[in-house]
């Protein structure tokens, strides 16, 4: 069987790392050591690139490499290379032997030929060098001098027969998408007879453009094909795939090292339910509408961790730096000093300008500069909700990649309405996150009060109960919400039914006294009833005696009118009435 | 003639992959360029570039067989069997 041969391969099989961490993964552990890889892509897909990145790799691994370019003079590739960060230094002209063959332009042709003078020129130069990887870069150029398409494939035949027969590692770039009818015979000869194809693309989405890297033969061995993003960077190519990462060993001081540590979620009435803070090295979901204070609680927890002596990567997609450090300060928490000091960075990431796999790497190396212990991406549904074919790709590559660094992050998702728990679950973001808060309004009497809920918290006993999130001047802080009959009353809902329960015993209360009071005052009414009528009692009494005194006076002037005439009469006369008239004619006198 | 003087002045290599049917075309056809005085045998020389892989990676030969023609301004390459004596003369007489 055809088969039976390639089982042996396998058992047998020799890799090399390419130094590419993703591109090592989706090949099993690496490139085919001692065959022929075909990397396809068209002009500027970075085929080059990608090639010299594998030779500058072996060589720093020990080996000596020989690139032959058949586009490019020696001094444009090492200028080429110089503008990585593992070319910069440049290579010992003995380890990375760069050779420049450029196709003689005077050349004549007279008859048939091959290509045995290649094989000579590679025996030559891995002979006096003891190069053990070569790349065959821009071959086409070569290839396509020659005269007949039966020549190419008989050509390509003996080429990766020589090099399979000397332990050599080759590559060979080729333009993929092949603009005439021998070039696309020239990419399927290629691929039929090399043992590894390597396929760089590019995907455009919207004005972004994706680019990738496909396995899409792997003679012999198990390898993932399916496309993967690729970015390319002052690194060179990076893939970006998480499964990669997962094999590699945690970072000292890793969360698995200190599986209780905890970090302040900067809101003092939280922690406690938390479970005493954010699990280190833990991502945190907080989901919610706009508004709903999302960047606020990111803002408090990236204070409290610097305040811990902590540094934090704040990466924002919705808001430039001045927007932000603006609107946390209003609410009580400045990132000025932080700022000023360094333990604070803001990354400006842009949701339109480009791909969430270049965000992603981005924002990885930002946190590597950085030396982050956490990290906020305010909101991580910029790179999830962004439509582009990776973006669960990137986000899984950027969350592994911050879990491997043990640092602790927190996430903020702008979800809407009802559909809250159904997307969070479709789009996965509750799935890789171990706690998950959701912030809502609750419309309630006219009024919009935010509330907090822990949906889920890894590994944390929590309470499920909403709380009311309150802004003030000096940060946010939670109250319990008011339970009744089921329902959560927020603000003034919840006021007023504490109001109606207090107003209920303060009655109760008020009943007793008002019973109290109403004796008191009716006693106090008739005691001063009491003082009234002593008071009348006092003015007839003087009445009574003024009357008397009125009435003694004029009965002892009577009497003694009386008791005179008696005795004038007594001494005398008839003449006593004429006296008496007299005495009253006397009176006028 | 002019051209037979340019081509008795320079110095003809021709560079062979084992002995092929194409090698053996070409090392035929230099050998008729000599023997009608057109080279000079002192000035022709054949190399195996599988026995001496230094003369591929010097001259940058790739394909093979390839006559190199040499003066003391030009070089030359002509790749091919060579098969065509009457082309590489007019080849040579251009060169």
């Amino acid at each position: 069987m055809d088969e039976q041969p390639q089982f042996h391969e396998v058992e047998a099989r020799s890799v090399l790392e390419t130094g590419i961490v993703g591109l090592d993964h989706i090949t099993g552990g690496g490139l085919p050591r001692g065959r022929v890889i075909s990397i396809f892509g068209a002009a500027g897909a970075g085929k080059t690139v990608l090639g010299l990145q594998i030779l500058a790799h072996r060589v720093s691994a020990g080996e000596r490499a020989v690139f032959i370019s058949f586009e490019q003079t020696a001094d444009s590739v090492l200028e080429d290379m110089a503008g990585f960060s593992w070319g910069a230094d440049g290579f010992a002209e003995d380890e990375l032997i760069v050779l420049e063959t450029g196709v003689p332009t005077d050349l004549h042709v007279s008859g048939r030929f091959d290509m045995q003078g290649l094989i000579a020129t590679l025996l030559a130069v891995t002979d006096a060098s003891g190069a053990t990887i070569v790349m065959l870069d821009g071959l086409n150029a070569l290839l396509s001098l020659l005269l007949e398409e039966a020549d190419e494939r008989r050509e390509l035949l003996r080429l990766t027969d020589w090099v399979r027969s000397q332990g050599l590692t080759v590559l060979i770039t080729a333009k993929a998408s092949a603009e005439n009818e021998r070039a696309r015979t020239r990419a399927e000869i290629l691929d039929y007879q090399t043992d590894c194809v390597l396929v760089l693309d590019r995907l455009q989405t919207g004005n972004a453009i994706s680019r990738t890297l496909q396995v899409t033969k792997y003679r012999g061995a198990a390898h993932i094909g399916h496309i993967v993003p690729v970015v390319m960077t002052n690194n060179g190519v990076e893939v970006v795939i998480a499964g990669g990462l997962a094999s590699e060993t945690l970072a000292p001081g890793a969360p698995a090292s200190r599986p209780d540590q905890r970090m302040p979620t900067g809101v003092e009435e939280l922690d406690p339910l938390l479970g005493g803070g954010y699990l280190v090295g833990s991502r945190t979901l907080l989901s919610g509408a706009p508004g709903t204070s999302k960047s606020t609680l990111a803002a408090a927890f990236s204070l409290a961790v610097v305040q811990d002596g902590g540094r934090v990567l704040y990466v924002s997609f919705d808001e430039v730096r001045a927007q932000l450090e603006l609107h946390t300060a209003s609410v009580g928490y400045s990132f000025r000093e932080p700022l000023e000091n360094g333990s604070l960075r803001i990354l400006e990431e842009s949701a339109s300008g480009g791909t969430p796999e270049e965000s992603a790497l981005r924002i990885v190396r930002a946190v590597d500069d950085l030396g982050a212990n956490a990290v906020v991406i305010d909101p991580v549904s910029a790179l999830t909700g962004s439509g582009h074919p990776f973006a669960d790709e990137a986000l899984s590559y950027l969350l592994t990649s911050l879990s491997q660094r043990g640092v602790t992050v927190l996430l903020t998702s702008l979800l809407h309405g009802a559909a809250t728990v159904d997307e969070a679950t479709k789009s996965n973001i509750s799935t890789i996150a171990d706690n998950w808060i959701h912030l809502t309004y609750i419309a309630n009497g006219g009024e919009r009060n935010r509330a907090l809920t822990i949906v889920k918290s890894r590994a944390t006993a929590h309470t499920n109960q909403v709380r009311e999130l309150v802004i003030t001047s000096e940060g946010i802080e939670l109250r319990p919400a008011y339970v009744a009959d089921g329902d959560v009353l927020l603000g003034s809902a919840r006021a007023q039914k504490e109001e109606q329960d207090r107003t209920e015993a303060w009655l109760r209360a008020v009943e007793y006294e008002r019973g109290e009071a109403e004796i008191l005052a009716s006693m106090a009414e008739l005691e001063g009833r009491i003082s009234g009528l002593g008071n009348e009692v006092d003015l007839r009494r003087r009445d009574l005696e003024r009357l008397r005194t009125t009435r003694d006076g004029a009965l002892e002037r009577t009497a003694t009118a009386l008791e005179a005439r008696v005795a004038a009469r007594r001494s005398g006369n008839l003449a006593n009435d004429g006296d008496l008239a007299n005495d009253g004619e006397g009176a006028h006198e | 003639m002019t051209e037979t003087s340019t081509s008795r002045s320079a110095e003809l290599t021709l560079l062979v992959a084992g002995e092929s049917s194409a090698s053996r075309s070409a090392r035929a056809t230099l050998d008729a360029l000599i023997g009608d005085g057109l080279a000079e045998a002192s000035q022709v020389r054949v190399i195996d570039v599988l026995q001496q892989p230094d003369f591929a990676l010097r001259y940058k030969v790739y394909f093979t067989p390839s006559l190199i023609v040499e003066t003391s301004t030009t070089t030359t390459t002509i790749v091919g069997d060579l098969h065509e004596v009457d082309e590489v003369k007019s080849l040579l007489a251009a060169a």
